[in-house]
């Protein structure tokens, strides 16, 4: 199952999709300003797989070392592949 | 209006809420009013350092910024959601004061008028 976020950690929607995901155990991309939730100390306790659209990253300006580890960066191709590949895809939360 | 308050408080790039709070400070420090621009909540993430467009067709919200600095508006942030976003003073453009909450109140009680993007 992957979860696709684009609503930033301020946001009650992109919360919701957090949740889901952390209650289903499922994947998660991060969009937009959901690349926030990128940073350290904002996704404890998921135990999917974490993505994050490098290049929505680039543009606000989040460096590496800020970042939390283990998060794969993907760019467009890399987005579709994965909800290609995925059983099933819920969002954009 | 001699003065004008302008609090920013979405993220960057998600949305027009953060170039319309830019565009309508330069225009109002070209009238020569007194522009206060006040980045709260996610619209702190403005005040990041090495924002990168390239390559989409995003304007740079960092250059806006720095744009307002220079035309003579004053820039600030809220200290709470720069330790809420993550947003050390090292990271932030040159030019933006840190306040706290009462600050900015204070600062939008004593402006003639406030924006709210």
């Amino acid at each position: 199952m992957l979860i696709l976020i684009k609503n930033g950690p301020d946001t009650p929607e992109g919360k919701r999709g957090l949740q889901l995901a952390l209650d289903m155990c499922a994947d998660i991309c991060l969009l937009q300003n959901a690349v926030y939730f990128a940073q350290k100390e904002r996704l404890e306790g998921v135990c999917g797989k974490v993505y994050v659209l490098e290049e929505d990253k680039r543009l606000r300006g989040l460096n590496a070392d800020e970042m939390e580890k283990d998060i794969l960066p993907l760019d467009y191709d890399g987005l579709v592949d994965i909800m290609d590949s995925a059983d099933k895809v819920a969002g954009i939360f | 209006m001699n003065s004008i308050a302008i609090v920013l408080r979405k993220a960057p790039y998600g949305s027009v809420d953060a170039p319309e709070a830019v565009r309508h400070a330069l225009g109002g420090a070209i009238e020569d009013v007194d522009v206060k621009l006040l980045l709260v909540d996610a619209g702190v993430n403005a005040a990041r350092k090495g924002q990168d467009p390239s390559g989409t067709e995003y304007s740079n919200l960092e250059t806006g910024i720095k744009d307002c600095i220079d035309m003579g508006v004053s820039v600030y942030a809220n200290k709470v959601s720069l330790a809420e976003n993550n947003l050390g003073e090292d990271k932030m453009i040159e030019g933006i004061t840190a306040l706290d909450s009462r600050e900015i109140a204070g600062i939008i009680a004593a402006s003639d008028t406030t924006m709210v993007f």
